[in-house]
């Protein structure tokens, strides 16, 4: 195992540096300059924006220098927020997008379980069917959808919370329709894997084995069936964890979290090289860090796994 | 075995059916009756899908209700000298207190029926922590004891691994174990043999019949195989299509089977004082579709013996011989009919 | 004079019409040809599809023409319609300060916001012969036979003029819709039950719409940042929060000379920086040179030509000039609050360019000391009315008075609070909630719910909606399919139909700007009839 993971965080950065060979080239290759406005600006003023962030020189001479910089951990300069740098746009909004992510994760998590549980153990009872029906709901209603809806029933009606907000300092009440919006199509997700995974583990043999001991319910589900059951879910979990907690364009938008889904999306948009690249380095790094803690702790749930 | 000794368990008229999404019933068990004695073994026998597995699941009620249910019969488990159960209408709770400390099941295929995910350990000590309430300590004792009587080497080691480090048959061996940890009164061991090779099995099969010698357990062994029968128990119920069409005790079927069926399977068996091959004849045709079973004596479309009244009536398990039952038409209809155990002794 | 103007005008028609004739009488024996199929290119965004598809409409049913729709991202957009890679495009301009010469200057040859291949040396000659007029209601009759070059040859559809989406609560008081939409925070109060509320109740909450790009007013260039720096900093004049003329801001008096190159600027005695320092000449001096010299600024100044009207900056701003020769560019610290600026031409607005962003100044000390991050809360320093509190990225910009203000007395707010809200419909929302006290868009799906709302302030805004024919290409490279592509519009039903906030029609190429308010010419007719006559006059089958 511990090789395993060795192997893995020696290749983990081969990954993220083929990443950003290709993030780099495609935002430069892609049409539309981050100069271009609908005002004119001279030409030699353009001209002058290019040398100032090296866009002058050749693909490759760029990427040398930026990667000369990435790998002192300096990700350079953006290219629309002028007074800031990546690292200070990346370093001030991930945590807001964390927390809301974390939060809402943990939310999605008791949720989707407790109904795929529900849901697994009695199939095709009225639970079943009730749980099954919310849960497609959450999959097919968007964020965009549930996310106003919140806002006009507890926010605009009964006043419970603020429309939008984020407090710095860290929790407040204006997490609570964020998390609960960006939760539900997550916990929709869980819940039906979660039955799926169930309902495929209580046919096996070994749970009519746990029956035959005289074992209570609760024990064959807890202890015997949901270790099982629960596989599909992790390997669901790994990069479902990656994406809620570096942000969702649309959760932070109605709600106007201060978080790095936004700005994945608008740097896009505004061909803004530096902020492009540097969420996706980080964005990559944390991924392939997920991916390597599902691994591991699918070799913890599953002692069939042998990483060797 | 002692004909006076007490029923550990009486299974009378059991039907049970499976409800399928048409509505329409598929009678995996359709009237059964046999019963078993301390320390006896009762054989069952049967093709598959002739109901003996469903029986014995219904036993233990571990069939999900619905689909599964029973519109008749009657099991009745003898708990102790003054505490008779029956369990097809007692609570689920109570049942489930049975199962594994008094009433133990070992199944087919050892592969599947260990938790891949959990510890040997874990799983032999649940069932006495579940039931006695014993402490870790003591539970893991015990699993050691008895996983060296069942014949695993190396216990203390083998016991902290997981089921998929161990071979088809060592697996069998830890179910078996696993199912004796509270010293229960009955047994009941689901085709123990037929997942596993020929040398294999007759090792379980030698340890399944030294346990018996040791601890007097009663024991139900299902098989589809007569040889396993022969070597092992003592009275033997042959099943077909649901229902119990022929009891006795196991010599008295080996030397003078009284069904057609039951003929059948003997003559299908390899014998050790055949002479040539040709001696073994399968029996002809199918086992029926449970959903529509035909008419009459549910044998009779492959019965070599058919006669006018077999695809009209069902025929009544009837005493034809002393302590030899059979459903079967081609025998003296004025024969008392079977009544049970309580019945015989008089 | 209006009625000579007008005689031009009808003789001009005359002639080209009798032009048109004869072309049309000359071609007579030529078989006519049919339309070509052409394309509408338009940047993804629901209000710019629904006029693109209305338009196609108007040009099928009135001209028989197969129009397609081409939508394309915002930055893509960009880069075609500056490389003249599309037939019709839709456009929009927003105004940088309140003169007609904003939008006139943008058709001159080769100028770089033309983008439609147009090119007439005529109104080229006209528009440089404006600036030199220093009367205004003068210098409007030139922009006027401009106009009527510009309509006759439609380089460019007018479609409408924009009107301000203000939300605006009913407490906050000295607010006045003007035509910039700007709105000076010095000006503004709140009022509670009709009287001025206390102190800690002084408080504005805005949405400013987006994070802006960078507090630096020498490098910023878009409306959220215009609307921070109008808070932190103050030029030489500022804008007269009704009628947007230009008062003094830092420049308390000034004089300008008789031809119009030389403005004497008299700095008052009270402006005070921030930190308590002095505002003085020379730190204009300073400011504007670092935007003029390319190698001052670590980044380079996007709006950095609004300088070119300064005697010697041109050539050093567009590159003609390497290095920068400070005494041999127009500005001189006389004394410390004696500023002389001398101009390359007499540019008639160049008091409204001094309430410009580009033209504010910054405190020298601190941005050599600090570099880039001069403009950090913990070391920013302004001479506004305002000063920066709490910068939280992405959730809000927080503001209280500054102390050091000349006119610190006249300020009201105790605090405003920027956010940037990028979605129209939270802001809405935040509005509805009493969380937000002003918004200056809303979203066009709720145009009826919001009409209804009290709050809810339209005022004309100068800014353009219009499209570009790239006269360069065939068809449009002829005037007479342009006229007619023109004529087929009804901008009335667009406006009322698809638009639905009272957006104004736009005829000529000039909104009504400036002081006194320039009127433009009549523009082109809606005339479906006329237009299909142009099209059979150019050679094309018309049913």
């Amino acid at each position: 195992m511990l090789k395993y993971i060795l192997r893995r965080l020696v290749t983990a950065p081969l990954v993220i540096f083929l990443l950003l060979v290709i993030t780099f080239t495609m935002v430069r290759v892609a049409p539309g300059s981050p100069f271009s406005s609908e005002k004119a600006t001279p030409p030699e003023i353009q001209e002058r924006q290019r040398a100032f962030y090296h866009l002058d020189k050749s693909i490759p001479v760029q990427f040398i220098y930026y990667l000369g910089n990435v790998v002192r951990g300096d990700l350079g300069p953006s290219l629309k927020y002028k007074d800031l740098t990546v690292n200070e746009i990346i370093s001030r909004h991930w945590l807001p997008s964390f927390v809301l992510g974390t939060t809402a994760m943990a939310l999605a998590l008791v949720m989707g379980m407790t109904a795929g549980i529900l849901a697994g153990l009695k199939p095709n009872s009225r639970w079943d069917y009730s749980s099954m029906t919310i849960s497609m709901v959450g999959i097919t209603l968007p964020a965009f959808v549930t996310g106003p809806l919140l806002v006009v029933v507890f926010s605009l009606k009964l006043g419970w919370f603020r429309v939008s907000g984020w407090d710095a300092n860290g929790f407040s009440k204006d997490i609570v329709l964020p998390a609960i919006t960006l939760s539900l199509p997550y916990a929709a997700r869980i819940a039906r894997l979660m039955r799926a995974g169930l309902l495929e583990v209580v046919n096996q043999d070994y749970i009519r084995t746990a029956r035959a001991k005289g074992l209570r319910e609760h024990v064959v589900v807890l202890r015997h069936a949901l270790k099982g059951a629960l596989l599909p879910v992790v390997s669901f979990l790994g990069p479902a964890v990656a994406f809620i907690i570096t942000g969702s364009l649309v959760v932070e938008t109605i709600f106007q979290v201060p978080g790095l889904g936004r700005q994945f999306t608008q740097s896009a948009l505004n061909r803004d090289y530096g902020l492009t690249q540097g969420l996706v380095v980080f964005v990559g790094t944390l991924l392939v860090v997920l991916n390597l803690v599902v691994d591991v702790a699918y070799g913890f749930l599953d002692p069939r796994i042998r990483y060797d | 075995m002692s004909e006076s000794a007490p029923v550990v368990l009486e299974v009378r008229d059991l039907k049970t059916y499976f409800r399928t999404d048409d509505g329409a019933d598929v009678k995996a068990v359709d009237g059964a009756s046999f019963y078993v004695r301390a320390g006896e073994v009762l054989g069952i026998v049967g093709e598959s899908g002739s109901g003996k597995s469903v029986a014995n699941l219904s036993v233990l009620r571990l069939l999900p209700e619905p689909p599964a249910h029973h519109p008749s019969g009657e099991i009745f488990f003898q708990r102790n000298p003054t505490q008779r159960l029956e369990l097809l209408r007692a609570p689920l709770s109570t049942v489930r207190k049975l199962r594994g400390r008094e009433m133990a099941m070992i199944f087919q295929d050892p592969m599947t029926s260990l938790n891949p995910f959990l510890k040997v350990s874990r799983q032999l000590t649940e069932v006495l922590e579940e039931h006695e309430g014993t402490g870790p300590e003591e539970s893991r004792a015990r699993a050691l004891e008895l996983l060296s009587a069942v014949g695993i080497p190396a216990p203390e080691r083998r016991i902290d691994q997981y089921p998929h480090q161990f071979s088809g048959g060592m697996r069998q061996r830890v179910m078996i174990a696993m199912a004796l940890m509270c010293e229960p009164t009955l047994l009941v061991a689901d085709e123990p043999t037929t997942a596993l090779d020929v040398t294999i099995s007759a090792q379980i099969l030698d340890l399944l019949r030294r346990i018996h010698g040791e601890r007097k357990t009663a024991i139900v062994l299902i098989t589809h195989d007569l040889g396993v029968i022969a070597g092992m128990a003592h009275r033997v119920a042959v099943m077909y299509a649901g229902k119990v069409i022929e009891t006795a005790p196991v010599r008295e079927l080996f030397k003078k089977p009284l069904h057609p069926y039951a003929q059948g399977l003997l003559a299908s068996i390899p014998r050790l004082d055949a002479t040539r091959r040709e001696e073994l004849k399968p029996i002809g045709g199918s086992p029926p579709d449970l959903r529509a079973v035909p008419s009459g004596c549910a044998f009779h479309p492959r019965c070599p013996h058919r006669f006018e009244p077999c695809d009209k009536k069902v025929p009544p398990l009837l005493e034809v011989e002393p302590g030899h039952y059979a459903a079967c038409f081609l025998h003296p209809q004025d024969k008392p009919p079977y009544r049970g155990p309580e019945e015989e002794k008089k | 004079m209006a009625r000579s103007s007008r005689l031009i005008a009808g003789g001009a028609v005359l002639a080209l019409l009798s032009a048109s004739l004869f072309a049309y009488c000359a071609r007579a024996g030529e078989k006519p040809k049919p339309f070509p199929k052409v394309e509408i290119l338009y940047n993804t965004l629901e209000s710019h599809r629904a006029i693109a598809e209305a338009l196609a409409q108007m040009w099928k049913d009135e001209l028989h023409v197969n129009v397609g729709l081409a939508n394309t991202e915002w930055k893509v957009y960009l880069d075609k319609m500056r490389d003249l890679d599309y037939q019709i495009a839709r456009a929009g301009w927003v105004f940088d300060y309140n003169d007609p010469h904003n939008i006139f200057e943008c058709w001159q040859t080769g100028n770089g916001n033309n983008r439609t291949g147009w090119s007439n040396k005529k109104y080229d000659e006209l528009i440089e012969k404006a600036t030199l007029v220093r009367d205004n209601a003068e210098r409007w009759k030139v922009y006027q036979d401009a106009e009527r070059l510009a309509v006759d040859e439609a380089p460019i559809l007018p479609i409408y003029i924009y009107v301000n989406k203000n939300m605006l609560s009913q407490k906050v008081k000295g607010w006045y819709d003007n035509v910039l939409n700007t709105h000076p925070y010095d000006a503004i109060w709140i009022e509670e039950d009709g009287k001025v509320a206390p102190p800690d109740r002084q408080k504005l909450n805005f949405n400013n719409g987006a994070e802006p790009q960078t507090l630096d007013p020498a490098i910023m260039s878009g409306v959220p940042e215009s609307r921070i720096a109008i808070a932190l900093y103050e030029g030489l004049t500022r804008y007269d929060p009704k009628d947007l003329h230009p008062i003094p801001g830092v420049a308390e008096s000034w004089e300008i000379s008789e031809d119009g190159k030389t403005y004497t600027f008299h700095l008052r005695p009270d402006a005070r920086w921030s930190n308590g320092d002095p505002v003085t000449a020379s730190d204009f001096v300073y400011s504007w040179l670092r935007v003029i010299d390319p190698t001052q600024l670590p980044q380079p100044a996007e709006y950095a030509q609004v300088f070119d009207w300064i005697e010697g900056a041109k050539p050093v701003i567009h590159g003609d000039v390497k290095t920068c020769d400070p005494t041999r560019i127009g500005l001189d610290a006389r004394d410390a609050r004696t500023l002389v600026v001398r101009l390359a031409a007499p540019c008639p607005f160049f008091l409204n360019l001094c309430a410009h962003s580009t033209y504010y100044p910054v405190h020298r000390a601190t941005v050599e000391r600090h570099g880039q991050k001069w403009t950090r809360p913990e070391n920013i320093v302004g001479n506004g009315p305002f000063i920066l509190k709490q910068w939280e990225l992405s959730a809000k910009i927080v503001f209280g008075p500054s102390p050091t203000y000349w006119g610190h007395e006249r300020v009201k707010l105790h605090e405003i609070t920027f956010f940037p809200i990028d979605s129209q419909d939270t802001a809405l929302n935040k509005f509805l909630a009493g969380e937000c006290d002003w918004l200056d868009d809303v979203p066009i799906a709720r145009a009826d719910e919001v009409k209804k709302n009290p709050c809810f302030r339209a005022s004309p805004f100068l800014t353009i909606y219009f499209y570009r024919f790239n006269c360069t290409k065939p068809p449009f490279d002829d005037p007479r399919v342009r006229r007619a592509f023109s004529m087929a519009v009804d901008k009335k039903t667009i406006c009322s139909k698809v638009e639905r906030f009272g957006e104004i029609p736009l005829k000529g190429v000039c909104p009504p700007c400036g002081n006194p308010p320039y009127k433009g010419v009549p523009g082109l007719p809606y005339d479906p009839e006329g237009a299909r006559k142009l099209l059979r006059e150019a050679g094309y089958e018309v049913p």
